[in-house]
């Protein structure tokens, strides 16, 4: 039992009509012969997917790809043009906030209002009541009506009620990002206790290390396409670098066939030589957008002496990454082209979070490192690396190449500000930013 | 679809209960207005046709008396018609986030305006008494009359409500229908005042067959299988709005989260 799937879903197609007004709807409906007068935008296209007891399943894609019509499929709200969805068991669904809520109703009576949609007993709400109003920490305003509450109160009610329904299946779509960071944790936890029970979750979301933390299955949505299913870890890279814009072969289609595979080989083997081409390619124009997590919304600064015109990021097992996992060596490799003589060349980075707040910088002028001075048209080529014990999340990277002006002055020559785009995976458990590795014993003492 | 009310009774209720509550919230007077709202438009017809135009429609019954009896029907009709058709469209945030059977929707709105016709009909027995009218068992009939009225209110509910969630034009057309039908159902005139040769068609309107019998009922005190051509020609009409609503319905109900 154990093993056993709720969901399947085979083939499914969603086609969406789209009428040039709402006349011309009406007037298919109506007339049984009339020729059709639409145009026809598939949502979904041949989803296949079948998803085990007990498993939480993390759907990600970009906006647009599907997703929620997925989720509404999933919960009956929408048929599907043609193929299958068969749910076994009770399904309780957080679509959207406050979706389902009745607006002139009280906190309390949505409560039994949705209940009563999933069709449990009046009598069994009843009792569960307390505990909805324990969970959703509304206080008295559970007896305002909801169209005073705020966002908050709005997943604080809808989550609560939620999951104490005792669902078999959970739905959640984008909605617990408006709590607190404590509702959050408390939400989570439940999913933790759901997870113990042998209940399935399905979670979308935009934010990939939820998926990474909660999820034990996830897959990626593209423009109605199931474009993988797998491991966490693995699509939450794909869908990275999806974002990043690098290009993803489309589903096998019989015809593109021999072009993707084609295409495949020629990218291996440009993996291979990526290092190599990189360290030996002479000077040209500025190519740091050919690599991946190069971030166009950088901000430059450049003098005309010297320019950083492309950068190379590897960890310890792979090349050109755009991610990478906690506690893993990065070495950040740059290549400048100096116009002018340089006496001082020096060379610095700094890794941001997304706020903007400096985890960690270097410059080579912190150590009075001297390295000799750079002639008219030099090419160098120059290493960081760093083991970067960091949280998972979004990272960016500044780079900077500077002209020492005297004991502890720099100036400037070259800076991009943010130009790298650096996601860190999977972590060991810590509060906060840097890992800085605690050690802890139980030091014995007698009575 | 029947199976359908019975199985979400208690959601119908309580939606029901909270329509009602709806339409006065927030006010001081709540149900105070209710009241007074439909005793002053009683009133106005009263006057106005009775006190102003010296209005009687013969039989020796009061004028006041005749209208009631067709109006009570007709505005719980009216009404619940009315609301139904809307009812799609203001519950969205049900029918495109949860598994809401928005088949019910015609239900509740006719049992929410249930109440009022309760409460007329009280005033209707006040005035029967207040004008002499011996009881009788006759009186009872109206809850065939009620149920009659309901199915041909439900099958017309699922018609509209599913036209009106696809293009906002029929609800508009649906009050002009209802106000042109008013005055060709026998609620201020009876059928008394139509020439014989008009009256067959003057019978074609289902809501006649209505009307009479509430009268039949509370008035003439005529058992309901006397007229027994017009009851099979109402209930061929009736159950036939009634499987095209539930038809019609069926086919749409899957657009309606796509169009909202």
């Amino acid at each position: 039992m154990m093993t056993s799937t709720v969901i399947s879903i085979k083939n499914l197609y969603k086609k969406y009509k789209l009428y040039s007004s709402r006349t011309d709807q009406l007037k298919e409906a109506l007339l049984p012969f009339q020729k059709t007068c639409h145009k026809e935008f598939f949502a979904l296209k041949d989803i296949s997917l079948n998803i085990a007891r007990g498993r939480t399943l993390g759907i990600i894609g970009k906006n647009g790809s599907g997703k929620s019509t997925l989720l509404q499929l999933i919960c009956s709200i929408l048929k599907p043009t043609s193929g299958s969805v068969s749910v076994t068991g009770k399904i309780s669904a957080l679509l959207e906030l406050g979706g389902g809520f009745n607006l002139d109703m009280t906190g309390r009576e949505n409560i039994m209002w949705m209940g009563l949609l999933m069709g449990i007993p009046s009598n069994d709400l009843k009792k569960k009541m307390p505990e909805i109003e324990e969970f959703s920490e509304l206080g008295e305003f559970i007896d305002q009506p909801v169209k005073k509450y705020s966002t908050g109160m709005f997943l604080r009610l809808g989550f609560a009620t939620a999951i104490n329904v005792d669902p078999d299946i959970l739905v959640i779509d984008e909605a617990l990002s408006v709590g607190d960071a404590k509702f959050q944790h408390k939400c989570y936890q439940k999913f933790k206790y759901f997870q113990e029970q042998g209940k399935t979750i399905l979670l979308v979301t935009h934010d990939s290390n939820l998926i990474l933390k909660h999820c034990d299955q996830a897959i990626l949505l593209d423009s109605g396409n199931l474009l993988e299913i797998g491991k966490p870890a693995d699509v939450v890279n794909r869908y990275l670098d999806f974002l990043e814009g690098r290009h993803i072969s489309q589903l096998p289609n019989t015809q593109d066939k021999k072009v993707i595979s084609a295409g495949k080989a020629d990218t291996e083997n440009k993996e291979e030589l990526k290092l190599k081409n990189f360290l030996s390619a002479p000077f040209q124009e500025d190519i740091c957008h050919q690599r991946n997590g190069y971030n166009k919304n950088e901000y430059h600064q450049h003098s005309g002496k010297g320019k950083i015109f492309n950068y190379f990021l590897t960890s310890e097992d792979k090349e050109d990454i755009s991610t990478i996992i906690s506690g893993q060596t990065l070495n950040i490799y740059l290549k400048i082209f100096f116009f002018e003589p340089v006496s001082i060349p020096h060379f610095g980075f700094t890794i941001k979070t997304t706020e903007g707040i400096v985890v960690y910088g270097y410059n080579t002028s912190f150590s009075h490192t001297r390295f000799a001075p750079a002639k008219e048209s030099e090419v160098w080529v120059f290493k960081f690396s760093q083991k970067l014990n960091l949280h998972q999340g979004d990272y960016f990277i500044d780079l900077g190449v500077d002209e020492g002006t005297g004991f502890d002055s720099i100036q400037s020559l070259d800076r991009r500000c943010s130009i790298i785009h650096l996601s860190v995976l999977e972590d060991k458990n810590f509060d906060g930013i840097v890992d800085l590795d605690t050690a802890f014993e139980k030091i014995e003492h007698g009575n | 679809m029947i199976k359908q009310f019975h199985i979400h009774k208690n959601m119908i209720y309580l939606m029901a209960l909270k329509t009602i509550q709806m339409q006065y919230a927030g006010t001081a007077g709540g149900g105070l207005w209710f009241i007074l709202n439909r005793l002053s438009l009683v009133l106005v017809y009263w006057f106005v046709f009775s006190v102003g135009l010296k209005f009687t429609p013969g039989e020796n019954v009061p004028f006041i008396l005749m209208f009631l009896c067709g109006w009570i029907p007709w505005m719980t009709f009216a009404d619940s018609l009315s609301s139904t058709s809307e009812s799609i469209i203001n519950n969205q945030y049900l029918v495109k986030k949860t598994t809401f059977p928005t088949d019910i929707l015609p239900l509740v709105h006719l049992l929410s305006n249930l109440i009022a016709h309760g409460f007329m009909l009280i005033i209707l027995l006040l005035i029967l008494i207040f004008n002499k009218f011996p009881f009788s068992i006759y009186n009872f009939q109206f809850l065939y009359y009620l149920f009659a009225l309901s199915i041909f209110c439900i099958g017309l509910g699922w018609f509209f409500s599913a036209l009106n969630t696809l293009h906002k034009d029929i609800g508009q057309g649906l009050r002009v229908i209802l106000n042109i039908w008013f005055w060709l159902t026998p609620i201020v005139w009876t059928k008394g005042m139509i020439p014989e040769k008009y009256l067959i068609f003057i019978q074609l309107n289902p809501m006649y067959y209505i009307i009479e019998g509430y009268k039949y009922s509370f008035i003439y005190h005529i058992p309901f299988w006397q007229d027994i051509f017009l009851m099979c020609y109402f209930w061929i009409v009736c159950l036939a709005t009634l499987l095209g609503g539930a038809y019609l319905f069926e086919k749409l109900r899957w657009d309606f989260p796509e169009v909202l």
